[in-house]
């Protein structure tokens, strides 16, 4: 082969055999940091281990805590090496996932406990035409809610 | 590297430079009509479009608010079917599960809740020894909370 030849094979390799940044890469999360992004190790060894990458999630709005060592795909947005994210495609458990925005309360679910504010003394009152009997302690009334979405559900 | 060789994978980059519809693309909502968001793709070559809502979830919708980052694809690869998805951690001003039918808030631990028991509930017992019968009344209902919930599925105000 000429060195004219070598020079163009060398050339075009470099141009060419190179990382897909449009494709989507598996890898194992190592850590996810308080901002929410995740450092990753990349099953694919031409790719090297990213640190703080954001996570895309299908759900406008949500944020999660991912379990230790679950895994994602890594893609780049517009194809460009500097930005990578990870997606969550993988069915695996979640330590908490949020919806609406950061912060939020557990949603409750049917058999989840609800509880009355205190009803004070002389607030229930029993009648009989000869007798009048009023409680004379507080009391609080509890119990399980009874109904809820037949969609929607939550562990 | 020579400055010859540079010219030459300039060159090849250039020829080879096209949008690729299969790929996903940052871009921006600007407003929200229905299902479909009006967009602005961070890559100059790509126009602002109208793109279809995608979400990870089926039976799930979302009002989007302006500002919101996520990613632009082409169905099938035609540039003719954009869609919108893979959002960037944010807020959201609604968001429904469960696809048709009425879509009613979900409760949270703490949300208040208003426990009332039906009036003139008939009692029976005995009263100093003698038998009772009668009524009884709570009259206005008695305000709660959720005491609990999951402890791993939050919603936020």
């Amino acid at each position: 082969m000429s060195s004219a030849a070598a020079w163009l094979g060398a050339v075009l390799r470099r141009a060419f055999a190179r990382i897909d940044y449009f494709a989507l890469y598996e890898a194992r999360v190592v850590s996810q940091r308080a901002d929410g992004s995740v450092d990753v190790w990349p099953f694919d060894a031409r790719l090297p281990p990213m640190g703080g990458i954001p996570l895309r999630l299908g759900i406008p709005g949500a944020h999660v805590k991912l379990a230790p060592s679950c895994r994602v795909l890594v893609g780049f947005a517009n194809g460009s090496p500097g930005e990578p994210f990870a997606l969550l495609l993988d069915a695996g458990d979640v330590v908490s996932v949020s919806f609406g925005g950061l912060g939020g309360r557990p949603v409750a679910r049917v058999g989840d406990p609800v509880e009355s504010e205190t009803i004070p003394p002389g607030a229930i009152t029993f009648l009989s035409p000869t007798v009048q009997v009023t409680n004379t302690q507080p009391v609080t009334l509890r119990g399980p809610i009874l109904l809820g979405s037949q969609k929607v559900k939550a562990a | 590297m020579s400055s010859f060789t540079r010219w030459v994978e300039a060159i090849i980059e250039r020829v080879t430079a096209r949008i690729d519809y299969f790929a996903l693309y940052g871009a921006k909502v600007v407003t929200q009509s229905g299902q479909t968001v009006e967009v602005v793709p961070d890559d100059p070559r790509l126009p602002g479009c109208r793109a279809e809502l995608r979400y990870g979830i089926p039976g799930t919708s979302a009002k989007i608010p302006r500002g919101a980052r996520g990613l632009l694809g082409f169905t099938n690869g035609d540039p003719g079917r954009p869609t919108f998805a893979l959002y960037e951690p944010g807020d959201v001003l609604e968001l429904v599960f469960g696809g048709s039918g009425e879509a009613r808030g979900v409760g949270r631990a703490g949300d208040p809740v208003a426990l009332a028991l039906p009036p003139a509930m008939l009692v029976t017992g005995t009263v100093g020894g003698q038998p009772f019968a009668g009524t009884m009344t709570i009259a206005t209902p008695v305000a709660g909370t959720i005491a609990a919930g999951s402890g791993k599925v939050l919603a936020a105000t």
